[in-house]
Order: C-alpha cells, then sequence, then structure tokens
C-alpha cells in the first residue's frame, strides 16, 4: 500500500496534489468565491481587460470570466469524476470476469477491448457523443466509455497475476465463493494500479471533455465550461481580447498537469523500477 | 517476415470486423435516433418516420447490420448533406492535407524529442534533463486547441511573422501541381520555390501545434529507455573501447532504445489523428478533420461513422508496419 508521508517526499507529488486539491476546493467553493453569477450578463461591461472588479477580465456578453471559470471547474470535475467513475464500474468488473475466469468468455470481453482500443480515443469520443445527442451527458457518457478498455486491460493483467498466488489457491480450497475472492482479494490487491489509472485517467478525462466542448460536443451554452469558454474566445483573441483565451486554458492546463504529476508521482512510489528512470 | 506480415494481416481481420461491428452499434444502438440526425430535432414525426422507413432503421438490427456491411463492401460510406456528395469522395479529396498535416508533425515531433530525449538521459539533472522532463510534462496538459489559438495570437497577430492561419496555401498564390496532393513535396517536385515557401509557412503552426502531445511523450519514452539502455555491459564496452560518448550514445545507445520508443511513436499516429480534427478547425486546414467537425456542427452523421472507421483501420495498419519495423531496428526480434 502506498504510504502517504513517503509520496509525500516526491516534490513533484506535492505540487501534483496541490493543484488538484486547490481545484476541488475551488469548485466546492466556487458559489461562495465567485463575485459575480455566472451568467449574468452586462452588456454595457463586455469585453473588459482584467480590473480590479474583474479580476480575468469580462466576455463578449460582459459574463466576468473569473467566476465562469470558477463554475466551470465545478463542471470538469464533476465531467472527470463521473466519466472516471463509468470507466471504473464498468471496466474493472469486466477485466476482473476475464481475468479470473479466462476461457470463451474472457476471451470475448478482451476480444472486444481490443476492438475499442483499436479507435483513437478522442475521434471515438466524437463519435460517441454526436450519437448520443448534444449535451453534458453525451460528452461525460462518451468519455466514460472510450476509457472502459484501459481499465478492463489493466485489471484483466492484475487479475491474471494475483489468481495464481498462494492466498487466492488457499481460499479455493477452503471453498470461498468466486465473486468473495474478486471483492476481497483481487480487488484491494490490484488497487495500486488502479489508484494511478485513476488519477492519470481523470487527467486524460479533463483533456478530451475539454476537446468535445470546444468543437460543441458537449454542454450547451450559456454553461461555463473551460474548454466551451475558449471556444467563445477564438473569435475575438485576433482582436487582442485574450483574457477570454487565456484563463479558461490556463485552467484546463494547470488541473491536467496536477492530475498527470500526481499519477507519475503515485505510479513512482508502486513501481521503483520506474522511479530508478527518473 | 513476409509470412509474418501476411499472418499479421489475416489476424486483422477479427479485429476489423470488431470495429465494423462498433461503428454500426454507434449509430444504431446508442440512444440517439439516427432517423432524427438526419431530419433535425425539429421535424415532423410523419417525416421522421419516412426517412426511418427509408433507410430501413426501422428494420430488425441483424438486417440493418447486414445492409452496413453490404454498403461497406460496395465502397459506400454514405452520404454527407452538408457538401452534398458522397463521403468516400470527400475523403479522397481531403485525405491529402491531413495526411501532410499529421506526417509534418510527426517529423517536428522526432526532430525535437530524439535529442531531447537522448541529452536528458546523457546528462541526467542536467539543464537538458529537466527541459525534458518539463516539456513531456507542459506537452502532455495543454490543449492543443488553446495552443493553437495562442500561437495564432503569437506569431500571427503580434508578430506577423507568419502568414493568416487559414488554409494550405496563401490567396494570390496558385498550388503547385498536382501529384501526390501534398502541397510541400508537389512543390519540391515542380520545383516551383514560391509555393514551397508559402506552403511551408503555413503548415508550421498547426504541425507544431499538433506535435506537442507526441514531443512529450516520445521525449520521455526515449529519455527512459535510455537511461535503461546507458547502464547495459555492452555501452561500457563501448565507451572502454575508446569511442567517444558522442558515439557511444548515438551508434550504440540510440538504436538499442528506439524500440519501445517506437511502439509508442506508433500508437500517438491515433493520437494525431484525433488531434487533426481539432487542429484543422482551428487553422481552418481544409482536410478531413475539419471536414468532421463541419459535419459534427450540421449533424451530418454519415462523415463521423466514416472518419471513425477509417481512423481505426489506419491506426492498425500503422501499428502493423510499426511491428515490422521491429525488426529492421533489431535484427535478434524474430516474427515466429
Amino acid at each position: 500500500m502506498i504510504k502517504l508521508r513517503t509520496l509525500l517526499r516526491n516534490r513533484l507529488t506535492v505540487i501534483g496534489l496541490s493543484i488538484v486539491s486547490v481545484w476541488i476546493v475551488l469548485a466546492l467553493l466556487a458559489p461562495l468565491l465567485a463575485p459575480y453569477h455566472p451568467n449574468e450578463l452586462n452588456p454595457e461591461d463586455k469585453l473588459l481587460p482584467p480590473n480590479s472588479e474583474h479580476w480575468f477580465g469580462t466576455d463578449n456578453f460582459g459574463r466576468d470570466i473569473f467566476s465562469r471559470v470558477l463554475y466551470g471547474a465545478r463542471v470538469t470535475v464533476w465531467t472527470g469524476m463521473v466519466s472516471v467513475g463509468i470507466a471504473c464500474v464498468i471496466g474493472i468488473p469486466l477485466g476482473a470476469v476475464a481475468g479470473y475466469f479466462g476461457g470463451k468468455t474472457g476471451n470475448l470481453i478482451m476480444r472486444a477491448m481490443d476492438s475499442l482500443l483499436a479507435f483513437p480515443s478522442l475521434i471515438l469520443a466524437m463519435a460517441l457523443a454526436a450519437s448520443i445527442g448534444p449535451g453534458l451527458l453525451g460528452a461525460l457518457l462518451a468519455v466514460g466509455i472510450v476509457a472502459i478498455p484501459e481499465f478492463a486491460r489493466l485489471m484483466y493483467g492484475q487479475t491474471v497475476v494475483i489468481k495464481e498466488r498462494e492466498y487466492i489457491e488457499a481460499s479455493r480450497a477452503l471453498g470461498v465463493r468466486h465473486h468473495w475472492i474478486l471483492l476481497h482479494h483481487v480487488l484491494p490487491n490490484a488497487f495500486g494500479p488502479l489508484l494511478v489509472q485513476i488519477t492519470l485517467g481523470l487527467g486524460s478525462a479533463v483533456l478530451t471533455t475539454s476537446s468535445l466542448n470546444f468543437i460543441g460536443l458537449g454542454v450547451r451554452p450559456p454553461t461555463a465550461e473551460w474548454g466551451a469558454m475558449i471556444s467563445y474566445g477564438r473569435d475575438y483573441i485576433l482582436s487582442g481580447e485574450w483574457w477570454m483565451t487565456v484563463f479558461p486554458g490556463l485552467a484546463i492546463a494547470t488541473t491536467i498537469f496536477g492530475f498527470f504529476l500526481l499519477g507519475d508521482g503515485l505510479r513512482d512510489e508502486l513501481d521503483p523500477h520506474s522511479r530508478s528512470t527518473k | 517476415m513476409l509470412a509474418y506480415a501476411i499472418r499479421r494481416i489475416a489476424m486483422m481481420v477479427p479485429s476489423l470486423a470488431g470495429i465494423i461491428v462498433i461503428t454500426f452499434i454507434l449509430t444504431r444502438v446508442l440512444p440517439g435516433d439516427p432517423a432524427l440526425m438526419i431530419t433535425g430535432e425539429q421535424a415532423l414525426p410523419e417525416f421522421v418516420d419516412k426517412v426511418r422507413a427509408q433507410y430501413g432503421f426501422d428494420q430488425p438490427l441483424l438486417v440493418q447490420l447486414w445492409e452496413y456491411l453490404k454498403q461497406l463492401a460496395r465502397g459506400d460510406l454514405g452520404y454527407a448533406w452538408h457538401t452534398g456528395h458522397p463521403v468516400a469522395s470527400d475523403f479522397i479529396t481531403r485525405f491529402p492535407a491531413t495526411l501532410e498535416l499529421t506526417l509534418s508533425s510527426m517529423i517536428i515531433a522526432l526532430i525535437v524529442a530524439l535529442p531531447l530525449g537522448i541529452l536528458g538521459a546523457a546528462k541526467q539533472n542536467s539543464v537538458f534533463d529537466h527541459i525534458a522532463r518539463f516539456l513531456s510534462f507542459v506537452g502532455s496538459s495543454v490543449p492543443i486547441f488553446w495552443l493553437g489559438l495562442l500561437l495564432i495570437a503569437l506569431f500571427y497577430s503580434k508578430l506577423g511573422w507568419l502568414p493568416a492561419p487559414v488554409g494550405r496555401i496563401s490567396d494570390g498564390i496558385y498550388p503547385p501541381t498536382h501529384v501526390t496532393g501534398l502541397y510541400v513535396v508537389d512543390s519540391l517536385l515542380s520545383w516551383d520555390m514560391v509555393a514551397l515557401k508559402d506552403s511551408l509557412l503555413h503548415l508550421l503552426m498547426p504541425a507544431f501545434c499538433l506535435s506537442m502531445g507526441t514531443i512529450a511523450i516520445v521525449t520521455k519514452m526515449i529519455r527512459a529507455s535510455m537511461l535503461e539502455v546507458i547502464k547495459q555491459d555492452f555501452m561500457r564496452t563501448a565507451k572502454a573501447k575508446g569511442l567517444s560518448e558522442m558515439a557511444v550514445i548515438c551508434k550504440h545507445g540510440l538504436i538499442n532504445s528506439l524500440i519501445p520508443a517506437l511502439t509508442v511513436i506508433g500508437l500517438q499516429f491515433g493520437y494525431l489523428l484525433g488531434g487533426a480534427v481539432i487542429t484543422e478547425t482551428i487553422f481552418a486546414w481544409p482536410g478531413v478533420g475539419n471536414y468532421v467537425t463541419e459535419s459534427i456542427l450540421s449533424a451530418d452523421y454519415a462523415p463521423i461513422q466514416a472518419m471513425t472507421l477509417i481512423s481505426a483501420v489506419l491506426y492498425g495498419v500503422v501499428n502493423l508496419l510499426v511491428e515490422l519495423l521491429y525488426g529492421v531496428l533489431d535484427p535478434r526480434v524474430r516474427y515466429d
């Protein structure tokens, strides 16, 4: 298991954990911290550069970008958690069953996962989101479904190794049921690598969701979402209104950066071999 | 190797079957109603029913799958409503632009990532190493669409160093004589230096933007595998023979660290295809990616479905080629 103290000795991991924690806190406290409602229109204040009243400036409708970035964090945290949650809930049991029981069912499950992995992930997510229909739900499901095979493959690999250990053999000899073994022995022992995958998966989910929102597959206006905000700002960047694009972009980049640093740190902690190449 | 290649191509058949079934599921089984996608959400129910019957969406799923397979076997990828052309012909027209963009970004990525990864590993904990590690984190964290807009704001709007981010060549300049469809190659073949300079300038920003993610991951991979290789006995022997550090690293280190990196490079092709959709949208690049975004915005489903299918097939082919390249790089690799 991962010891928090050891983990916190890695400077980059601490930076990653801090960035992620800050965004989660900002997302939770957005209604308290945001000086304006994210969708409040003020046409007389439109396209104002950053100033003391509007720290990140205003957009073409006069909406406060700082407040929209804060509320955007809620959408991002929510989409990341739900889509990775979907991937875990479906992918982990599929991988565990395929690895533990093997045979034709296992083979069929893993071939289906391989077929899903044959698609470039962003293109598959776009096709899924487009076929499910516009809206945040479509994007969430799409990003979640695309991540399923990664979790299934990881869990499959872990299960194949863990099921050969003596304690599993002993449990079987004692007549313990398969589902109990899977839940109480296999899953806890695969927890570490899964945690790394979840952390890295959250970063990827933020990137894919914001990309989908940028090209118009995702939240509907006027919802404050970082990818969609950059998309609005796109028409104004040439005329010098950089703040509409720069701040939401920084928010996306720092969040992903945080998750990737954290995931890398966790992997170093769990796999000393990978640490030797750092 | 030939026998292995044939066997691997044969092994792609079940994978292709899986890809086709998934593409079919995308349109016919998921909650979205394909008839409604064609008619639009505001259409009268009678009209939607008519379209549903016309396209066979009211038939049992297996019948629909059979019809879909027959359609694909004819090379029919459907009809794009928003352009008024068959999807296959739209793809053929636009594919060279996407190919030029993805190939250029792969070349840029390798030019930047290989030396950076090697230097990072050879001089561990030096400035180069810090740059390599920083770039590999930042490159994978920065969204392409954001980076693209920042590049436009800086190099076109502010500094004026690069042409307007619209298309592959400036309005007043004739495209080179069509040979391959890749403007840079065609300009060289027809020795059209004006078109060459202009198309290179147009290519620079989108190709760099698209290459960022690949630079990050390839730098990381080369650095990590080089660090492993440096510890091997043959590297020590090479040094003991009196070879210079440069020769040891480049001649013995690089070739041995390329195999793991090559796998990543192959996998990056899928990332580049996905990234091309975003990059082409930002730079109004007239390729397949931009076409797919236009299709999304006009709720035209056939091109999206076709892109999904074609990209999966291309991805599979590229990864097969990468696997075959292992044997070229390392003669010890046996294709059993």
